[in-house]
């Protein structure tokens, strides 16, 4: 059954609340939501970013009566996703090609941190020098 | 140098960057365990002038505080980062190629994410439910198992990380890097 108005967190690059109605484990967002969302517009070419769209091979497969399935954009966008339907959360990974950018391509992907003051930096502020990039941690 | 705490947030991060003069970042959203396929800390990774990364993960340490329990000696790396700032010399090991993740370590991700999200809404139930499906499906990954057992309540330097420790190593250690010999 389909329930309306719920406040669901979405957590890709950043967390966001988004008003999503649930279709069982579908999460139902307006189209307008998307780029707040996941960073892409559902547009007639398909999903775009700036001047990049991704054409779609079956539209049918994200659009809704009611709006447009997040996960399904997720999935189109070559990401992984996990749906919490009763938590009304969903978590969308980075694609695999990015990984694929490190592992396989050898170039280190750019990622968004933040510092000691809390702001954001990114990897890219230390292109163009040779670097050391070491994973530590508190634990 | 670029220092990056793979840990819940700023403060706990902070008192172990005092008096370092290089830039040191978290990583709240565990970006470089998605991206770089970190599975243990420390990790350290070359990257060049153009972004090209000339080593690719290995657990290297910055000092020998550690030795005794790895084998590893911290000087052994260190020539070879100064070999390679002074002439270019890169070690025959640079090439290893770093597995990708599985398909159930993706969800595994996804899990642990969704799980700290929901501790820091003080969701608690719903944490507690995926922090324990994200260590079902990636039970060798230190930066799911062992960075949640300070989200859980857990001590991780204590019996829980040397059960995790036993765990790794029945499954014959697989660090997703270039682990150097014992020494």
């Amino acid at each position: 059954m389909t329930e309306t108005g719920h406040t669901t967190t979405v957590i890709a690059e950043d967390a966001t609340k988004v008003d999503a109605t649930w279709d069982g484990e579908r999460p139902i967002v307006d189209p307008g939501l998307l780029t707040a969302a996941v960073g892409w517009d559902l547009k007639p070419e398909g999903l775009c970013r700036d001047e990049a769209c991704i054409p779609l091979s079956d539209r049918s497969a994200l659009e809704h009566p009611d709006g447009v399935d997040l996960a399904a954009v997720a999935e189109a966008l070559g990401r992984p996703v996990l749906v919490d339907s009763d938590a009304r959360m969903v978590a969308v990974g980075a694609p695999a090609s990015d990984r694929q950018r490190a592992l396989v391509s050898r170039l280190a992907p750019d990622a968004t941190l933040l510092d000691l003051e809390g702001t954001q930096r990114r990897l890219s502020e230390w292109s163009g020098t040779r670097r050391l990039l070491v994973a530590f941690s508190s634990w | 140098m670029i220092a990056v705490a793979i840990d819940e947030n700023v403060d706990v991060v902070a008192p172990l960057a005092d008096g370092i003069t290089y830039p040191v970042l978290v990583d709240t959203e565990h970006r470089l365990p998605e991206l770089y396929a970190v599975n243990n800390v420390p990790t350290v990774v070359w990257i060049d002038e153009d972004d090209r990364i000339v080593r690719p993960n290995a657990n290297e340490f910055g000092s020998d505080m550690f030795t005794e329990f790895t084998g590893i000696h911290c000087e052994d790396h260190m020539e070879q980062v100064r070999a390679w700032v002074r002439d270019g010399t890169v070690p025959d090991d640079a090439g290893y190629e770093v597995a990708d993740l599985a398909d159930d370590e993706i969800t595994a991700r996804l899990h642990f994410r969704l799980a700290v999200h929901a501790r820091r809404a003080g969701r608690t139930d719903v944490a507690e439910r995926h922090f324990a499906e994200a260590k079902a499906l990636a039970p060798h990954d230190f930066t799911i198992v062992r960075a949640s057992m300070p989200l859980t309540g857990v001590d991780p330097f204590g019996p829980a990380f040397f059960e995790l420790y036993g765990v790794f190593e029945a499954a014959g250690s697989p660090y997703r890097g270039i682990r150097r010999p014992r020494s």
